[in-house]
């Protein structure tokens, strides 16, 4: 298996058993953490924002929309030319004005009709695929919070400890050198 | 003096317990890790096609049944657009929702694992820093004690040499009182000192 930070952090021959052997469990767990980090990076991060810009600016089912609409009329008239002719039926010219006309009609209404529906629809999925987002983002924010919190913890508990043993050290020193001078005192 | 200090490994369970996470997080990263790649690629299976593919056989079936009045009528191909149209539309929205979903779910287990590993990395961090603590404390507690060792020593050393007449008799009348100037000194001396293994021990006289 390959380090990801470019450097032998465990051991990873196999034992008999097939397990890798790890002889620093600790190296092995930065090592994993960090590897799993760079995969979601590698592997993820760039569909997240994709995903991100998708839900505010998405209009694929309004364009489909638009395109559906005329083949959609198109094909409905092609079909009832080819009823027409099967039926051998003989169309007045008046008749035939007014099936042109109903079928212009309920193509326009329909494209309109498809239309509206579909900016419900896509401003529907966007805003549900935006929510479902944000909630993620709202975990990420939490977690990378609770990382920030603990590791100025970290360094405060490091300062804190460093400046106690700093304060200890130097009241051991003095009551060692007290020590010392009172018995030279003593002496003399 | 005391034995020096040896640097403690990690002892055969915990090896056998890391052994085990790391071939398990080995088998996870081959096998999972391609299932969600495969999920965020969902996207390119054109859903959507099948999905406005099986609408539009739909309305075909339901409105095929032609006859010589259906054909006559002047509002039946608009009637049979629009539900085509209508059926279509359904379809794309349910695709985009399946498509939005998937998405969703992939971002949310992808980021859940990015979670982990970086609450890993800070769990990693505090050992780390417990660590250096640790080894920053016992180096300044192993000096300190040095240092007290040594005070004792020389503090021990003068009030001997003290005791002893090494500064004068002034001195010496300081540390062992003025009383014992001359016959009774207040450090015991180490020659007649009782045999505590003895069976008559101080105070018992061996009858003979």
């Amino acid at each position: 298996m390959e380090n990801v930070m470019g450097m032998v952090g465990y051991n990873q021959s196999r034992s008999n058993n097939g397990l890798p052997n790890v002889s620093d469990p600790k190296s092995a767990q930065a090592d994993i953490t960090y590897r799993q980090y760079m995969d979601y990076k590698k592997d993820f991060q760039q569909f997240e924002l994709d995903q991100i810009e998708k839900s505010q600016t998405d209009t694929g089912l309004i364009d489909q929309a638009f395109e559906d609409a005329p083949k959609a009329a198109e094909l409905s008239q092609q079909s009832q030319q080819r009823s027409l002719s099967r039926y051998g039926a003989e169309l007045t010219p008046a008749q035939a004005q007014q099936m042109q006309r109903s079928n212009q009609r309920t193509g326009k209404l329909g494209m309109i009709n498809a239309v509206q529906n579909a900016r419900l629809a896509q401003q529907e999925q966007n805003t549900t695929l935006m929510s479902d987002l944000i909630n993620i983002g709202q975990g990420l924010n939490r977690s990378s919070l609770q990382m920030i919190g603990s590791a100025a913890q970290n360094q405060s508990n490091r300062e804190q400890a460093y400046d106690n043993a700093k304060a200890q050290s130097k009241a051991s020193t003095m009551g060692t050198i007290g020590a010392l001078g009172a018995a030279a005192i003593m002496f003399l | 003096m005391g034995a020096k200090a040896k640097k403690v490994g990690p002892s055969r369970t915990e090896q056998l317990e890391a052994s085990v996470a790391v071939d398990r997080q080995n088998f996870f990263r081959q096998n999972y890790n391609k299932l969600l790649k495969e999920q965020r690629n969902f996207g390119d299976k054109k859903v959507g096609n099948m999905l406005r593919g099986r609408a539009a056989a739909d309305v075909q079936q339901q409105l095929s049944n032609s006859s010589y009045g259906e054909s006559m009528r002047s509002d039946a191909a608009g009637d049979s657009a629009n539900a085509l149209l209508g059926n279509l539309g359904v379809a794309s929205t349910n695709a985009t929702a399946i498509e939005n979903r998937m998405a969703t779910n992939t971002i949310g287990t992808a980021q859940q694992q990015a979670s982990d590993a970086t609450t890993g990395l800070s769990a990693a961090a505090r050992i780390s820093s417990s660590d250096a603590l640790n080894r920053a404390k016992n180096k300044q507690m192993v000096a300190q004690a040095k240092l007290n060792a040594g005070a004792q020593l020389a503090t021990a050393g003068v009030m001997r040499a003290g005791s002893e007449g090494l500064f004068g008799n002034k001195v010496a009348g300081a540390i062992n009182g003025p009383s014992t100037l001359s016959s009774k000194p207040s450090v015991p001396l180490l020659q007649n000192k009782p045999n505590p293994y003895s069976i008559a021990g101080p105070g018992y006289r061996t009858v003979t």
